[in-house]
């Protein structure tokens, strides 16, 4: 074949790449008339080899002409070949600085990706489909938009895939609550993000812990709307006297107290973490056994000084749960259960407690239904209506904290669930936020 | 075998229409972002 002028012969370059029926591991666009090399995938033949670079030019393939070919035939006739491939190819004018091969980073994925949806993706073939809490392998960051990945499990895959990167994926969320706030508020010439937001929360106050007070949580109410993307995370080992705190979130009669009250049973291994009141101590009752009994004055500054993790006030008095009664059960070697509210995820998360958080999730309508019925409960159909609702805002507004979320259906099997997990929690290494790992 | 590949890969999403309807990116992005060439593999 006859080259363009503008190819001098001495920037020419031929390379010898052994093939397997797999593909190669690079991807091509076009760019005008010209083939050039997209990206070189890590795990495949090309990235192996190191012959072949972004932004080279594949001239020919074993005397193919591929110049003026469509991207898509010369995947076809790159799909068909075997053996040694010849390429000729014009090198990028700009040689890459090679990067030194990055360390790897892992991240948790707080949001669901689904690439045959995303019109964004360069190479829809590479694009890896995940979930909210999955766990990704991030190998490649060359480029700042499309990092190359593979799925936590998934690792024996040849090929990296690609995944929107952190920068990538905020930005256009932020674009896309941007564009969803001018079309809400299309008369005002400016609104930002923040405010939008922040009114919608105002309105959702007033929550209630299943002890019927209603709940306060120390975190700061107002904090900026998040974009979730990805969570950096590092392995943790179990450790025999420091094990993680069992939290139980969800909506209300939905069998959380049952769990826990289950769990309990087991008392050598289980613990719950003593509450703070300021009510007047009882006859019957102990000190530091069924309360930790303080004054009203020390109840405001210990909420001052964020102790609690969440607190709230029944018949005037206070009560609540304390990071230090939740340490006191952790360091006695016990497990501790703790049912809270979803509010208090956050201060607890960001102690160094570690904790593990199970969602308790009602099943479908129908399925409640009959869960009813069976256990000769009376029940409102609007009261399971709320449930379901409330399970779903939850899930929406702090899915992205949960570990594990058991569906109720059976309180039996789900506590054989949830004790097969507790079980292997103090066997096998987790994925916790890298945060936790770094700060001890 | 591409289109092996590409099955597999397809397959590993989860059917979520509520989440697509959420990401969909239809609504306005368009004109902001434009989408990349397209890559194939080989």
């Amino acid at each position: 074949p006859i080259l363009p002028e503008q190819y001098r012969v001495d920037n020419i370059k031929v390379i010898k790449i052994e093939k397997s029926t797999e593909p190669l591991g690079a991807t091509v666009r076009n760019e005008a008339d010209a083939v050039v090399v997209g990206r070189v995938v890590r795990g495949g033949a090309a990235d192996k080899s190191g012959l072949l670079h972004e932004g080279d030019e594949i001239l020919e393939v074993n005397g193919i002409e591929m110049r003026g070919k469509s991207v898509n035939t010369v995947c076809d006739i790159l799909a068909a070949m075997e053996g040694t491939l010849t390429f000729l190819i014009v090198p990028a004018s700009q040689a890459r600085a090679h990067s030194s091969r990055e360390s790897m980073l892992h991240v948790r994925a707080h949001f669901d990706y689904d690439p045959e949806e995303d019109m964004y993706i360069p190479c829809r073939e590479l694009g890896i489909g995940f979930q909210k809490g999955d766990v990704l392998h991030i190998i490649s960051q060359e480029d700042p938009n499309w990092w190359q990945a593979y799925r936590e499990g998934e690792e024996d895959q040849t090929l990296a895939g690609l995944v929107p990167s952190q920068s990538f994926q905020h930005q256009r969320e932020s674009m896309r609550l941007a564009a969803e706030e001018r079309m809400s508020k299309p008369q005002r010439k400016s609104t930002t993000l923040l405010c939008g937001k922040a009114t919608k929360r105002k309105k959702k106050k007033g929550a209630y812990a299943d002890a019927g007070y209603p709940i306060t949580n120390t975190a700061d109410e107002f904090e900026a709307e998040e974009i979730l993307t990805y969570e950096e995370v590092s392995t943790h080992y179990p450790r025999a006297n420091n094990k993680r705190p069992i939290v139980l979130i969800g909506p209300p009669n939905i069998g959380r107290h049952e769990l826990r009250q289950k769990l309990m049973e087991d008392s050598d291994r289980f613990a719950a973490a003593i509450p703070h009141t300021s009510r007047a101590r009882k006859d019957s009752e102990v000190d530091s056994q069924d309360y930790h009994f303080i004054t009203r004055a020390q109840f405001e500054a210990d909420i001052l000084s964020r102790k609690f993790v969440e607190h709230g006030e029944y018949e005037k008095a206070y009560y609540g749960t304390s990071l230090d009664a939740i340490r006191s059960v952790v360091n006695s070697g016990k497990i501790c259960v703790l049912n809270l509210h979803p509010q208090s995820l956050k201060i607890l998360r960001t102690s160094d407690l570690k904790p593990y958080i199970v969602f308790v999730a009602p099943p479908s309508l129908e399925k409640l239904r009959q869960k009813k019925l069976r256990s000769g409960e009376t029940y409102k159909e609007e009261d399971l209506k709320n449930i379901i609702e409330k399970a779903r805002e939850m899930e929406e507004k702090y899915g992205h904290f949960f570990d594990m979320i058991i569906i109720n259906n059976d309180t039996e099997r789900a506590y054989g669930q949830l004790l097969t997990e507790i079980n292997s929690l103090e066997r096998e290494p987790q994925w916790v936020p890298a945060a936790w790992v770094k700060a001890t | 075998l591409i289109n092996v590949t590409r099955s597999k890969r397809a397959t590993r999403g989860t059917y979520s229409p509520s989440a697509q309807e959420f990401c969909n990116p239809r609504v306005e992005l368009n004109h902001v972002l434009k989408p990349p060439p397209e890559e194939r593999l080989i």
